[in-house]
């Protein structure tokens, strides 16, 4: 009598056990048939396809894996395709800048050529046809220097300088510029000694090229710089009494070809900004811009101490 | 390379006597977000539905992932994330115990699934808030988090910033594009607001009464968008010299060898043309292009217009 209970009991367990077993493997077996599917699908092409898994399944930790390898792979492949795209547009904005102004630099000499325009006139019309020429000089070193600081060619040098004494100097050499184009400016800088580690061609660049954008675009009088620090990082703000930026274009200006003016006109060339985000965030730092309360545009740029 | 994702095939709905979705094709691309616009009542909602078998396919066919769908579904539908009207989260509960609930139901695709949804969307997570007491917008913002929470290939996202404020639309916006540009997804959405598809979307397919009255590519519509003056004529660079000189235009582009767009369009072709004549130059033809999207859909849809 006892061991026949005990006998059935026994059996009736092994019978649970050997049901659970099979539920598992068919779980396991369903799971399997899934992840076949979706590695086919992935081997394919598909980096997007995932597998999904339940809190306790068994083949969590594997199906997690394979999504990662997916995920990582896609993302690389995605980056990839995004600097052709940048690059394919890069060439055809290209190929409309320089077509513009050298026509017109092309009709003007013709003019000249021809004997269309004499005396004074023709004065004029070289002096015109010269502007282009540098205009077209500076647009395709720009474009050479974005290139380059896009596909991560340039080489840096980064010393310890003192950030004051350097921003001075290039301050020193725009002074007669700012002069000439009738604007007032005001440069607030510490005297104090503040050593960073910076690469000085690129920083020199950077605030030459934000003093530029300021002189060709803002369409004000009035320009400031000023610069302050403290153990962690260096301020420096930029500021003139123009016309702003719209707010919906803001978010776009840093970006390499974009300028406020829907068509192309013949100053600036689209990449200025690009070319010192890129520069300052060499340096890890940040450069944003805004408008300011009152009038005119503001860019801040914050350099970290130590790199 | 530019698969289809969704296929329709002569999808049609009917109500009774009432043709709500009429003979639709649609043709949705890997990785590119394809815009949904029509007014409120076209037909939109019952298309997603049909893909989504929330509703009975009258008649025509459905492919998705390059298969029909019918007889797949199991198989399908873990691979889309969608929100159709407003999803039915527990309003007792915070939104990531909502968010856990649907991760367990559905499996997830990596670990932190919950978390990382919330912060794709902007979302706290573990916040204590109850869904009870969330604001529209964080409503919406949840319904997104639960479409993307097991990583789906594609997205099906009706009216996804409705109800939003200005500020919340331009959020969703920019994620919903984040997701398509630097994660790879298949987005299709649906709005009756013109100026948003016209933002987001990379090809567009336009609903009227159930009817798909033209579906292409946004680059396609916007070049019918722009306002400006094509001029053909014989030699590029006098032309441009009179341009400069006489009529005072800087805001112009030289498209090619003989093609010039002109962005001032309020200029006087007449004159232009005169004096272009007078310089020898041959006019082969000109050109005022001065549609808007706006106009472009009022026309096709009839006059009525959307948005």
């Amino acid at each position: 009598m006892d061991i026949n209970v005990y006998l059935f009991i026994v059996i009736a367990l092994m019978l649970l056990i050997i049901m659970y077993l099979l539920f598992v493997l068919r779980r396991v077996r369903t799971q399997l048939a899934l992840i076949k599917d979706a590695l086919e699908d992935i081997k394919g092409g598909n980096l997007n396809r995932r597998i999904l898994a339940g809190e306790n399944d068994m083949t969590k930790t594997i199906c997690y894996d394979i999504n990662k390898i997916a995920v990582n792979s896609q993302a690389q492949l995605i980056r990839q395709r995004q600097s052709e795209q940048a690059y394919k547009r890069l060439m055809t904005s290209l190929s409309h800048d320089v077509k513009t102004p050298l026509a017109s630099l092309v009709g003007y000499l013709e003019a000249v050529e021809n004997k269309i325009v004499i005396g004074e006139e023709k004065d004029e019309y070289i002096h015109v046809a010269h502007e282009k020429a540098h205009y077209m000089k500076s647009f395709v070193e720009n474009l050479f220097e974005w290139v380059k600081l896009d596909s991560g060619e340039q080489i840096f040098h980064f010393e310890k300088f003192d950030l004051n004494e350097l921003s001075r100097n290039i301050i020193a050499d725009w002074i007669p510029v700012l002069e000439s184009n009738h604007f007032e400016y005001e440069f607030v800088i510490p005297e104090t000694e503040y050593f960073i580690h910076i690469d000085v061609n690129a920083y020199t660049r950077v605030l030459n090229n934000l003093f530029q954008n300021i002189i060709i675009h803002s369409a004000g009088d009035k320009m400031a710089l000023h610069i302050c620090e403290d153990i962690q990082q260096a301020k420096i703000i930029i500021s003139d009494n123009g016309k702003g930026i719209a707010p919906d274009k803001l978010p776009h200006i840093f970006e390499r070809m974009y300028q406020c003016d829907q068509s192309r006109s013949a100053k600036g060339n689209g990449l200025g900004l690009a070319i010192a985000k890129e520069l300052i965030s060499v340096h890890k730092g940040t450069i944003t811009a805004e408008n300011s309360s009152d009038k005119g545009t503001v860019f801040t740029i914050l350099l970290p101490k130590a790199l | 390379m530019n698969k289809y994702v969704i296929e329709t095939k002569q999808l049609t709905k009917t109500y009774g006597e009432q043709t709500v979705v009429n003979s639709v094709n649609i043709h949705v691309k890997q990785g590119q977000i394809y815009g949904l616009l029509g007014r409120n009542g076209a037909g939109k909602t019952t298309i997603m539905k049909m893909i989504l078998g929330l509703t009975d396919i009258t008649s025509g066919e459905v492919d998705v992932f390059g298969q029909n769908i019918k007889g797949r579904e199991k198989r399908v539908y873990p691979r889309i994330g969608a929100i159709i009207e407003t999803p039915g989260f527990y309003p007792n509960l915070t939104g990531t115990e909502n968010l856990e609930i649907f991760a367990k139901l559905r499996g997830t695709a990596a670990p932190n699934a919950v978390k990382n949804a919330l912060e794709i969307v902007g979302l706290p997570y573990r916040d204590k808030k109850l869904f009870s007491k969330y604001s529209l917008g964080m409503k919406q913002r949840l319904g997104i988090a639960n479409a993307i929470l097991h990583d789906p290939e594609l997205l099906i996202l009706d009216e996804p910033t409705n109800g939003l404020d200005p500020i919340g639309i331009a959020e969703v916006r920019d994620f919903i594009k984040t997701l398509s540009i630097e994660r790879g997804k298949t987005i299709l959405i649906s709005s009756h607001i013109l100026s948003e598809i016209a933002l987001l979307a990379d090809d567009i397919g336009i609903i009227d009464h159930g009817v798909l009255l033209e579906e292409n590519s946004m680059n396609e519509l916007q070049k019918r968008n722009s306002k400006y003056i094509l001029l053909q004529v014989s030699d590029i660079p006098k032309t441009s010299l009179v341009l400069e000189r006489q009529f005072g235009v800087t805001e112009y582009s030289v498209q090619d060898e003989h093609t010039l767009r002109i962005y001032d369009t309020s200029l006087d072709m007449a004159a232009v043309n005169k004096a272009l004549v007078v310089q020898d130059i041959a006019v082969i033809s000109s050109q005022l292009c001065n549609d808007t999207l706006e106009d472009y859909f009022k026309k096709i849809t009839g006059g009525e217009g959307i948005a």
